[in-house]
């Protein structure tokens, strides 16, 4: 299961690199990747994490943008008051995700490893 | 996988790209890194810009600058954090300007609105929810697109999450679902609070429903009071600035705005039903077979949301001046109608409908809305400049932190742009500058302003209690706004190009003026703007 879904974000993320080179035609390609892979790191993978919750429930076309708009939430507020108690904003794009996406794993730890 | 989800999921995968295409692609001419805050309009933008920014530099949305709050230290960042923190944070993980990534993310909140709307439609009926979908392209035309150009930006995002909001309540017999819309109802009011209570009206509205049709549960009301709970929770640290110091500020307003707004009373056009054209004749009979629909009790969570989202937009009438905000998202909003019209209209005469044929009719409405709307689209630089954005970030890097500067006649009248020279920014009123131009005179002093966005100034008395630094019961410092000696500035900027001649000629007479005395060189000058620095504050130098 965790493979299918791997492979469906990885579509997911490839779609999107395509389709942000193509809206933006005279940007530079590392600054499309840096969006697009920042993106999917910050917001995207987060979210999706934690919908993984409901994936015996939901496809993944619903998870998909459930999750990219419940990674919006979910960093954004913690990522304000992580930075009231003191960690500064710049730190916030690597440290967040990766505490997020654990905490992702966890909800979502009986059904990730289910066929 | 069948036919069915392949077509639709092909489909999405041509509308996100043309989607984005119509509205920043072209608006921002291809490109996501400017030189400078690009299609940046009203002083809006910049207020939202300027605060991200701020938090990008201090890391944090406490103790916002004092060339932001007013002078005061120790102010509290006043507006909603969220928009402005993923947009500080983008920023610094991307290397892309915080101006480019904040304006980035409101198109990309108003796709996302739509792909929610669309899991919430296609629940009802896949066919009305992919012929609905062209509809949105009309956000990026006539008033609608000034939503996004005028600055109105976090309404976008918190209205992304009131989308969220609502696709929880359509999945709430789902584990755990309610937890899912503590968080989005939470992110909505950390973004833009009337989206909040947008959202909880419609779960107001979802659950009469649920009365009615006799599934209001123990269970619903134990899941809806956690959410609400969890929600409170999350919010905590913001509530009391919304409470103390937003509420009295707008419950003013909503008790005076009585009749029906023009763009002189909310400060960005006014966007009516006309404004989509012929389309609204469709949208008109979609809500004639919705209504069709509720006469059968068929109450379906779709076609509420749409009917919500129409009546809310007159909430105006009595005295909500924030429903004129939801206008600009009506093309999404009241797609389903479009969607529902074109769809029910169609079935009539072909009884064995293929998901075959409203994927090509979307694709026609896909091309045949944006060539009809098209009269508006394109990109434009916006009221900014490379020269006057590089005079700005000159000051930002090179004046002394403590630096007052002075702002003569030119662009400055959007004032929030001024806070990206990161120190106490002061603009002349501009009639007064024009008169005295047309006396031929040059004034020791003028009336000026200080760039300040009218905002209260909280601070934090103790864990969740705040104060305001400048009651409504008290005088404005002197330094606010009146009669203002040009000598005592420590910086002045003047423009030597600007769009009347009459004006140019004058400032470079008063430049020329400025630099014979002794105190005043000239400290940075490009094609456009010339910035003098003033050695001796307080000491005259207009002879």
């Amino acid at each position: 299961m965790l493979k299918k879904e791997l492979i469906n974000l990885g579509i997911a993320f490839v779609s999107a690199l395509i389709i942000v080179q193509i809206v933006f035609y005279k940007e530079g390609v590392l600054n499309v990747l840096k969006i697009v892979v920042m993106f999917f790191w910050m917001l995207v993978i987060p979210g999706n994490v934690i919908m993984l919750y409901w994936k015996e429930k939901l496809g993944f076309l619903e998870r998909f943008i459930i999750g990219t708009v419940l990674g919006a939430a979910v960093f954004g507020i913690v990522s304000y008051y992580v930075a009231l108690v003191g960690l500064h904003v710049k730190y916030h794009w690597f440290v967040l995700p990766i505490v997020l996406i654990a905490l992702g794993l966890f909800i979502s730890r009986k059904k990730i490893f289910s066929p | 996988m069948s036919l069915k989800l392949n077509l639709s999921a092909i489909f999405i995968i041509i509308f996100i790209p043309v989607f984005l295409w119509l509205g920043c692609g072209t608006l921002f001419d291809h490109q996501v890194s400017h030189e400078f805050p690009y299609a940046y309009f009203a002083s809006d933008a910049f207020l939202h810009q300027g605060t991200a920014e701020a938090i990008k530099d201090a890391g944090h949305y406490n103790n916002m600058p004092a060339y932001i709050t007013g002078g005061f230290d120790g102010v509290v960042g006043m507006n909603p954090p969220l928009l402005n923190q993923i947009a500080a944070a983008f920023s610094h993980a991307t290397g892309i300007e915080v101006y480019d990534t904040i304006y980035l993310f409101i198109f990309i909140s108003a796709l996302l609105a739509v792909l929610v709307l669309y899991l919430i439609v296609r629940k009802f009926n896949e066919n009305v929810a992919l012929l609905a979908l062209p509809l949105s392209f009309l956000i990026f035309t006539k008033n609608f697109y000034t939503g996004m150009t005028f600055g109105q930006w976090d309404f976008y995002l918190g209205l992304a999450f009131f989308m969220g909001v609502a696709w929880c309540l359509m999945r709430i017999g789902l584990k755990g679902m309610n937890l899912l819309l503590a968080v989005f109802l939470a992110a909505s009011f950390l973004t833009h609070p009337p989206e909040t209570f947008w959202a909880i009206g419609f779960i107001g509205v979802y659950s009469l429903i649920r009365i009615i049709r006799k599934k209001f549960t123990m269970d619903y009301l134990k899941k809806m009071l956690i959410a609400g709970g969890a929600s409170a929770l999350l919010i905590l640290s913001y509530l009391p600035l919304f409470i103390f110091f937003w509420l009295p500020t707008r419950s003013t307003q909503v008790l005076k705005s009585m009749d029906f707004p023009t763009q002189q009373t909310i400060g960005y056009p006014v966007v009516l039903m006309k404004d989509f054209g012929l389309l609204q004749w469709i949208i008109a009979l979609g809500m004639v077979v919705a209504l069709i629909y509720f006469i059968r009790k068929k109450y379906n969570i779709a076609l509420v949301l749409g009917v919500y989202s129409f009546i809310i937009g007159f909430t105006v009438l009595i005295g909500f001046d924030k429903a004129m905000q939801v206008r600009f998202m009506w093309p999404v909003l009241l797609s389903i109608f479009f969607g529902l019209a074109i769809y029910a209209v169609l079935k009539i005469f072909v009884k064995k409908w293929n998901i075959v044929y409203t994927v090509v009719i979307a694709l026609i409405l896909l091309i045949a809305i944006p060539s009809i709307f098209n009269e508006e689209r394109g990109t434009s630089r916006g009221i900014m400049d490379k020269y006057h954005w590089d005079g700005l970030t000159w000051i930002a890097d090179n004046a002394p932190e403590d630096a007052q500067v002075l702002y003569f006649y030119g662009i400055y009248e959007q004032s929030s742009m001024l806070y990206n020279s990161k120190r106490m920014a002061f603009f002349i009123d501009p009639l007064e500058y024009i008169k005295s131009i047309q006396n031929g005179s040059i004034l020791n002093d003028y009336e000026a302003s200080l760039a300040w966005h009218g905002h209260p100034f909280p601070y934090k008395t103790s864990l969740i209690s705040y104060d305001n630094k400048l009651k409504p019961d008290m005088p404005q410092p002197e330094y606010f706004a009146g009669r203002m000696d040009v000598c005592n500035f420590d910086y002045l900027v003047l423009d030597k190009v600007t769009s009347n001649e009459v004006v140019s000629q004058y400032n470079m007479f008063l430049r020329q003026t400025l630099l014979e005395a002794e105190s005043i060189d000239e400290a940075y000058s490009n094609d456009i703007v010339s910035i003098l620095r003033n050695k001796d504050p307080g000491v005259d130098c207009l002879a």
